[in-house]
């Protein structure tokens, strides 16, 4: 071969890397590469019976590990680069016989776990012998930036504050409702004014029996918590129906003849709480799957996957099946994050930085797991780039949108749309953003998001190539009707595998791409995360 | 010249750089007070530019240090009150961490020489309210009941109050005792002395079943024993540097480890 051969072969080589390299790559890997029968056999392996529903704390979990790990090996990788992160847990039961009774003068009343309250948290066992004042705070939120105040000349240190769910009119704008309306929120600003415990009357969400039953699925289950956790409070979920018999007294006393549920106040009835419980500890582990980057200068930084492989175990029997599988929850997701850490392990020479896989446990009980992680990181946190986190993969049809949950809140929306157009999609911003957060804040890409780390959630949208978007909706309704944290999301669940495989191809594509660029993900100015990342400069 | 100055800049900040230790100060429960002194000499040991200051008192000693700076770490064997958190929050604008290290129980110890084996949680409550004042009442020989509680500042004086007492104030003959090893002391020289404690501060008096249940490591685990608690450790926010390595290392292997052969129940 002569110079002058050589300088055009140099040429070429320079300009497809610096102009077209990530994309021709990126396309290709993405048509041949992803094997959805490995996907296939993965989710079938992990959704088995044998796994027992991968509960935390129960037998299956460590099962599902072990797996997790064996698949891994396979990868033809140093050893090193598989790290079990073990994390002990707190599980904290509140039992039947514990008494929870309001006294006014009327007399007493005492009231049925289950049946007529829920224990939220019990704010590590609470035990309120003593009778304690009750004081109504409306909605319960003290909100500055708009000079709204629930609890405006109301002395609440060493009381319980009683307060409804939702939000008054007067937060309206979605950035505060996102910010007040959790209950969390509503916490702790309970614990900020010196409450001693709360009770929330879910008037808006309860609308009748069955709402309250359905509840039960959260919180006739125990509590879960990791051994280090920011102060608590005692937190009882009220039966709406039982409204009247707390504010009663008051509506009926001739001194409080102007009560009403706009004026915050103290209430005539008094509560008092003797939690009887029952405690234990566990171990579980997150697994964490290191791809290096060969690149010298970005090898330091790196992406990270997420995907959580727990789900509810062996629980309580419906129609006689008591192991919750949790097939589409997250069986699938973990199975093609495994197949997307073959590929990239196999790919690393084009990785411009590192990836962590990191499959969680813990997520089904408070997200523990990521909690965990973003608090204990293997690499500081100011070294990652971006969270992207599967938690629910396409299963209804080949689509036309994808939606990125969580995207508004940085550039990876610019990232995500742009990839998107790369892919022949659009990108969804039409949705709800309300529920845009409650989702954001339901899985773990949130506990990234509050360590400062600009996380994302992508999900297919609701157009698709062969069916309607009424159908597509039917699905999605069917699914949470019937299969959400239900013994039935199993391996007989209807999954169209070319949705997954078009899903997954479309993830690797935008994680090489998102990898590879040189600009990084940053948080917009405007959100609160961004507050996350001063402590990442500090850290720095 | 100003290469010289630059020398002795250097050499000065690699003298500071070597004198340079760190000091950690933690106040608060008599009951956690001897185990947290094993953990702060086997750590100190193992990083010796550590210094760390253990002082007692009891729980609301922890967070009044906390509070105004004197700790920076509140061991606690209760929950932290809401009137002491609002204290906390007006001050710092943080709600404070716990850190639960260990489980623990409340022992209730009489006189080796006392047959009594059990005491239910009823003849507890009477006792402490005075309702019952002899031993011959609880099956023993005719003599008057001496009890022993910790002072009002103790997390174990509170747990007691609630649990036992539901809320009710000690009856007015009932002994207030400055800290954990005084009191077991003072059960020991006297036949018909009862008090009340931690599980691991090992000592000569006799621990008695509860409920008919003793207060071994087991029935602890799994909630047998009537009255178990945790053991905290409490920080303001989230801890950094070696108050972060510390409490780490007391929840690694190394440190439940600790913790278990001192006579409480682990967390791993």
């Amino acid at each position: 071969m002569n110079k002058l051969n050589l300088k055009i072969i140099i040429l070429i080589i320079l300009i497809i890397k610096f102009f077209g390299y990530n994309k021709l790559i990126c396309n290709s890997l993405n048509e041949d590469l992803i094997n959805i029968n490995n996907i296939k056999n993965h989710s079938f392996a992990l959704a088995d019976d044998s796994m027992f529903g991968r509960g935390n704390g129960q037998l299956g979990l460590k099962i599902a590990q072990k797996y997790i790990i064996d698949q891994l090996s396979k990868n033809k990788i140093d050893k090193n680069n598989i790290i079990i992160q073990s994390l002990p847990v707190i599980e904290i039961n509140t039992l039947e016989n514990s008494e929870f009774e309001f006294i006014n003068n009327f007399g007493t009343k005492k009231l049925s776990l289950y049946r007529e309250y829920y224990i939220h948290s019990s704010g590590l066992m609470s035990y309120f012998p003593n009778e304690l004042d009750l004081v109504f705070v409306r909605y319960g939120i003290f909100a500055p930036e708009i000079d709204y105040n629930d609890y405006y000349g109301i002395n609440v240190v060493g009381k319980t504050v009683v307060f409804f769910d939702g939000v008054p009119n007067e937060l309206n704008s979605n950035e505060l409702i996102a910010r007040y309306g959790q209950l969390e929120a509503k916490k702790r600003i309970a614990l900020a004014r010196g409450a001693i415990a709360c009770i929330l009357i879910p008037i808006n969400e309860i609308k009748n029996n069955n709402d309250w039953k359905n509840l039960g699925n959260d919180y006739e289950k125990p509590e879960y918590n990791l051994p280090f956790f920011t102060s608590n409070i005692l937190t009882i979920i009220l039966h709406p129906e039982l409204t009247d018999l707390l504010f009663n007294f008051d509506k009926n006393n001739l001194e409080s003849k102007n009560f009403t549920y706009e004026n915050s106040q103290i209430l005539n009835t008094k509560m008092v709480f003797k939690g009887r419980y029952r405690d234990r500890s566990f171990n579980i582990s997150n697994i964490i799957y290191e791809i290096k980057s060969t690149n010298p200068k970005y090898n330091d930084e790196y992406l990270v996957i997420t995907a959580h492989y727990d789900h509810l175990g062996v629980s309580k029997p419906i129609d006689n099946d008591s192991i919750y599988n949790g097939f589409y929850d997250n069986a699938i997701g973990v199975s093609v994050l495994l197949e997307l850490s073959k590929i990239l392990t196999e790919q690393r020479d084009i990785l411009k930085r590192s990836v962590l896989c990191i499959f969680f446990a813990g997520e089904e009980i408070g997200l523990l797991g990521s909690r965990y992680f973003t608090k204990n990181p293997i690499v500081p946190l100011y070294k990652m780039i971006a969270n992207i986190n599967i938690d629910g993969v396409a299963f209804i049809d080949n689509f036309k949108n994808v939606i990125g949950v969580g995207a508004n809140y940085s550039n990876l929306k610019e990232f995500l749309s742009d990839i998107a157009l790369d892919n022949n999609l659009f990108l969804d911003t039409n949705f709800n953003k309300k529920e845009a957060f409650d989702a954001f804040y339901n899985s773990d890409q949130v506990a990234f998001a509050y360590a400062g780390v600009p996380s994302i959630l992508i999900l297919d949208g609701l157009e698709y190539k062969n069916v309607s978007f009424e159908y597509g909706i039917n699905r999605l309704i069917e699914y949470i009707e019937n299969y959400y944290h239900n013994p039935k999301d199993d391996v007989n669940l209807n999954i169209n595998w070319n949705a997954t495989l078009q899903y997954s191809q479309f993830l690797l594509d935008f994680i090489i791409k998102l990898n590879n660029c040189e600009k990084v993900p940053e948080w917009y100015n405007n959100k609160f995360y961004l507050e996350r990342l001063r402590t990442r400069a500090e850290k720095r | 010249m100003k290469k010289i100055i630059f020398f002795i800049l250097i050499s000065f900040s690699s003298c500071i750089s070597i004198q340079r230790y760190e000091k950690i100060k933690i106040a608060g429960s008599d009951t956690m007070y001897k185990l947290l002194e094993i953990l702060s000499a086997v750590y100190m040991k193992n990083n010796p530019n550590v210094s760390i200051y253990v002082t007692g008192g009891g729980t609301e000693y922890g967070f009044q240090g906390l509070e105004n700076g004197q700790a920076d770490i509140a061991m606690a064997s209760r929950n932290i009150h809401s009137d002491e958190l609002k204290i906390i929050i007006d001050k710092f604008n943080s709600i404070g961490i716990s850190h639960l290290i260990a489980k623990d129980a409340i022992v209730i110890y009489v006189n080796s020489n006392n047959p009594v084996e059990n005491l239910s949680i009823e003849d507890l409550n009477k006792i402490y309210l005075c309702k019952i004042n002899n031993w011959k009442d609880l099956g023993w020989k005719n003599q008057e009941i001496l009890a022993y509680r910790r002072m009002s500042t103790s997390g174990t004086y509170h747990y007691f109050k609630s649990h036992i007492l539901n809320g009710e104030d000690y009856c007015q003959n009932i002994i207030a005792i400055q800290n954990h090893e005084t009191l077991i002391s003072l059960i020991e020289q006297n036949e018909n002395s009862i008090g009340f404690g931690g599980l691991g501060n090992h000592s000569d008096a006799k621990p008695i079943k509860v409920n008919n249940i003793y207060p071994l490591t087991e029935n602890i685990k799994k909630d047998k024993y009537p009255l178990t608690r945790y053991l905290q450790l409490f920080t303001i926010s989230e801890p950094k540097g070696y108050v972060r390595d510390f409490i780490n290392w007391i929840m690694s292997n190394e440190g439940q480890n600790i913790i278990k052969n001192f006579g409480y129940v682990g967390i791993l």
